[in-house]
């Protein structure tokens, strides 16, 4: 779309093709793995990176990483529309497409389920605990446990 | 603890995935502040937790750029009227004193503002209107009776010139 039609400042409209060629994938691929239908998924993609860019601002300097941010702001999102609720099990994490642990046994099941519902879902360790039947501790040392393999393998 | 020991204690990732409680939120930001080491590992495992999203990423289909534009251009646009009625209203409260010494005459879709003191005038004129409205009928009575008296005096000065 042409900037001259456009009511954003010309830096804005560069910051926003910026940040949008930078996460928009990175993006689409976490609604998807969380979510699971692509359609659905686009436009969820529009809105979460619009309210994102309306609600921070782009250059502004925080705690957390840019898209560290705009996972949060997506997983709030998915929640309030009750999206991020859907069960993940074993296969769908394995069906996540270019997941790190895709086709292979990297990561437990039980490694697996806690990545998924902290990472696409953001459950507390405490619920999960508690729907898991086992020690907050326990749950924190597994998720550590799926990111250190996740990580090696990238590595490697 | 030692430093080693909350590096490996899992607190870093709970963090870093945003499911941390306030009471580790703060650890966080404390041993972030003390140890650099602590430090060093907290953003290599945002920028790891990054490259993995990066590898997870999929490209998404052309057209969706110009919606977001598009969308963010017409919210924008729509707060920039708001904003702009919002201080109208604001300036036009400022200027309440100023604005009690007018009344607003509507004609049509477009307002009139006129200084209070002409409602005397338009009194005045109204009143005068029917004084002078009055003087009217009056005079046109007056006339209309002082015209059948002639007629009548007519007549009757044929009658009498008639008899002789």
């Amino acid at each position: 779309m042409s900037e001259v039609i456009l009511n954003i400042s010309k830096e804005a409209s560069k910051d926003i093709r910026q940040f949008y060629d930078k996460y928009a994938g990175m993006l689409l691929g976490f609604i998807q793995g969380a979510i699971q239908d692509p359609k659905e998924s686009e436009t969820l993609l529009i809105k979460i990176i619009r309210s994102f860019i309306l609600e921070t601002n782009l250059n502004a300097q925080s705690k957390l990483s840019t898209w560290m941010l705009l996972r949060q702001h997506a997983q709030r999102t998915l929640a309030q529309q009750n999206l991020s609720d859907r069960p993940l099990t074993d296969s769908v994490l394995n069906k996540t497409p270019n997941h790190p642990a895709e086709n292979s046994d990297l990561l437990s099941p039980r490694e697996k389920e806690i990545f998924s519902a902290v990472y696409y879902q953001g459950r507390s360790i405490s619920g999960l605990a508690e729907s898991l039947g086992e020690e907050e501790n326990n749950i924190r040392i597994q998720l550590k446990s799926s990111i250190d393999k996740m990580r090696r393998l990238r590595e490697n | 603890m030692k430093i080693k020991e909350w590096i490996d204690s899992g607190i870093m990732e709970t963090y870093v995935m945003g499911v941390a409680t306030e009471q580790e939120i703060e650890q966080v930001l404390l041993l972030k502040k003390q140890y650099p080491e602590f430090e060093q590992e907290l953003a290599k495992l945002e920028y790891d937790m990054e490259v993995l999203a990066q590898g997870m990423a999929i490209l998404p289909p052309p057209g969706i750029l110009s919606k977001i534009e598009h969308e963010v251009n017409e919210i924008q646009l729509r707060e920039q009227k708001v904003e702009k009625f919002t201080a109208r209203e604001h300036n036009s409260n400022q200027n309440d004193t100023l604005k009690d010494r007018y009344i607003e005459v509507e004609s049509e879709s477009n307002h009139m503002r006129i200084h209070k003191a002409w409602r005397w005038v338009f009194a005045a004129v109204f009143v005068l209107g029917k004084i002078f409205l009055g003087f009217a009928i009056y005079y046109y009575l007056e006339n209309r009776q002082a015209k059948e008296q002639i007629e009548e005096l007519k007549i009757e000065i044929k009658k009498n010139a008639q008899t002789r």
